[in-house]
């Protein structure tokens, strides 16, 4: 029952990231008055730019074709190993905690690589700027990370899940709220979110992500959105997996695991929505701030790892 | 044993790259992957492994490192306690900056268009120096998808250090995690390769509908880290010289000149000092040297009777 479980919230996580993206477009939408495309938005998009063709530059190494199908590779094996109904997964060892960064950062590293061999200056531009914010974040990203793992004593996500489940809710300690705090922070600026990249933007000043998908098309530019709406949907229920697992199923019947999913769902939507009030409170920061941005995650999650020292229970 | 692979393979291959290119500069290659594959792939299997990336040898010994640390929050005394599990912050962000670097080095040597005439007729080493590369490589790669037999003698090492020391559960179980989840990376990507294989078309890169895209706007070595040592400007404190001419008309200049020197901070106010101090001493110990056989003698009385003195006083 189990395996067949896991494999079930893999394939919710890996089909349902479009949705989530979808809702947050529409939330923005709507808080901007506008009427704004379908919530299944980002599924059309992504079937149509299937059936399209690949247009690679005439200087371009295979890599260029490549490095997008390496990049949702990685990030789809990063999702088998995040937990979502039950506290378990479908990958999963000690240690995968670093495993899920650094497979997260293997995928920035062939997007960066994908976008460096298009020959111009957008992928270069782009490329630049997310290994400065992505070499900055991924410390943070750790430290919460490892934060968590060490008031769980598991560096297995599913068993820190498994131990925060047992939790009562208003134990929370500091040490979670630092954690939590951090890893929002490193969400954003992972996914590209407002205050530190715009999604939306096609102008050369402000892009990030964009910049460097610029130069793909067809099946290549679907995998890369597709890998771009997984890693935002795997940060999320990593908040929610480690910080508010409550909910989840504990036993494999029926009736748990429909509760978990509802609440699942639920708890999605509630942070989608709190991503597109953000998105729509908040400008986009200039470039150089975001490693003050990051700074402060930093300093959350480094407080977070002392803080175990004294929080023991 | 991780470290001497990728090293020894990212050294062999700059060694090929200046072969083939007859320069040091990575600015003035580019390209470099179409010319030379077997050299890139090699080199491109080096950077993943010592940007500390899965499925590669490097993150097999960072993922035990983290394991350490994380392990030394368990610990009964609070320093390390505290310490250890911070130190994974500093090996964390060491590493984002080793991936940036590495990424950087790979896609401006090997991806893009050329930067110069050198790289734009750059041919592939001879057969010796890749198979020497093609070695390392698959040492890479081997290591990193099952560290299981070369970490079983590492533990009896450690084992013969701390007599009676158990192998941790961590240790043991990281072969596992690793051998599946390379699986799963590969066949993911071998399905989605597979399963988009679509028609491809040739075309030009979109240049804003203007004609003639230079390979000299694409980004260089030195613009591709310019936001990451803008962050650490207080680190690396380089001496920019910006010159206008004519001087009196700054929006429309005539020419314009830009120098930036580089000295990391840490060689001004770390390693200048020492080797000033170094040499200082060595300058002050030459007054030693007289020439003079009856002083060298004294010396040697002098040394010996401190060494005497020494010995009784420690009796």
């Amino acid at each position: 029952m189990t395996p067949l479980i896991n494999t079930l919230q893999a394939f919710l996580l890996i089909l349902g990231a479009p949705l989530l993206a979808g809702i947050v477009g529409k939330t923005k939408a709507r808080l901007q008055r506008r009427q704004g495309a379908s919530i299944w938005r980002p599924y059309a998009e992504i079937g149509k730019l299937f059936r399209k063709e690949d247009l690679v530059p005439p200087s371009a190494s295979p890599l260029f074709w490549g490095a997008p199908r390496i990049v949702f590779a990685a990030t789809v094996a990063a999702a088998f190993l995040v937990p979502l109904l039950q506290p378990t997964a479908l990958l999963s060892g000690l240690g995968d905690i670093v495993l899920l960064v650094y497979l997260l950062a293997m995928a920035r590293f062939f997007l960066i690589v994908g976008a460096m061999d298009g020959g111009g200056a957008f992928g270069g531009m782009g490329s630049s700027r997310e290994a400065m914010v992505s070499a900055l974040a991924e410390a943070p990203f750790l430290l919460a990370l490892i934060a968590v793992a060490i008031v769980a004593r598991s560096t297995q996500l599913a068993s820190i899940v498994d131990w925060t489940l047992r939790q009562n809710f208003f134990d929370v300690s500091a040490v979670h709220l630092l954690a939590f705090a951090a890893l929002a922070m490193v969400a954003v600026a992972e996914t590209g979110r407002v205050p530190v990249d715009n999604p939306s933007t096609h102008l050369e000043l402000t892009m990030i992500h964009e910049a460097m998908v610029l130069e793909h098309s067809g099946p290549s530019l679907a995998l890369l959105e597709w890998a771009g709406s997984i890693k935002l949907a795997i940060m999320t229920s990593l908040l929610i997996g480690l910080f508010t697992p409550w909910g989840m199923a504990l036993s494999g019947s029926p009736a748990a695991l429909a509760i978990a999913v509802l609440v699942y769902a639920g708890k999605m939507l509630v942070l989608a929505v709190g991503l597109a009030l953000l998105e729509s409170g908040v400008a986009k920061m200039r470039m150089y701030a975001v490693p003050d941005f990051l700074g402060v995650a930093w300093a959350a999650s480094t407080l977070a790892v002392v803080f175990t020292v004294f929080g023991r229970r | 044993l991780n470290h001497a692979c990728f090293k020894s393979l990212l050294f062999l291959g700059a060694g090929a790259l200046s072969d083939a290119t007859h320069t040091l500069n990575l600015d003035e290659m580019g390209g470099l992957l179409k010319r030379m594959p077997s050299t890139g792939i090699a080199f491109l299997i080096g950077c993943v492994s010592i940007g500390g990336l899965p499925l590669f040898n490097g993150f097999v010994g960072e993922l035990l490192l983290f394991q350490d640390f994380i392990a030394g929050s368990l610990l009964a005394t609070s320093y390390p306690r505290l310490i250890l599990p911070l130190m994974a912050g500093i090996l964390a962000l060491i590493g984002g900056l080793a991936a940036a670097c590495f990424v950087k080095v790979f896609s401006v040597a090997f991806l893009g268009r050329p930067r110069s005439v050198q790289a734009e007729s750059a041919h592939e080493v001879p057969g010796p120096m890749i198979g020497g590369m093609a070695v390392l490589a698959v040492a890479c790669v081997g290591l990193g998808v099952l560290p299981g037999p070369v970490l079983a003698p590492l533990f009896q090492v450690a084992q013969s250090f701390i007599p009676g020391a158990v192998a941790p559960e961590q240790v043991l179980a990281v072969p596992g995690i690793l051998a599946w989840s390379a699986l799963t990376v590969l066949a993911l990507a071998a399905a989605a390769i597979i399963a988009a294989r679509f028609r491809r078309r040739t075309t030009a890169i979109w240049a804003c509908g203007l004609p003639g895209l230079t390979p000299s706007m694409q980004y260089t070595a030195t613009s591709f880290s310019k936001p990451l040592r803008a962050v650490f400007i207080a680190v690396y404190r380089p001496d920019r010289k910006l010159e206008t001419l004519p001087v009196d008309q700054p929006y429309f200049p005539a020419s314009i000149s830009y120098t930036s020197v580089r000295t990391t901070s840490f060689e001004k106010s770390l390693y200048r000092p020492m080797t000033d101090a170094v040499v200082g001493a060595a300058n002050q110990l030459r007054r030693l040297q007289t020439g003079n056989i009856q002083t060298y003698l004294l010396y040697i009385f002098l040394t010996l009777v401190v060494l005497l003195t020494v010995v009784g006083l420690q009796r």
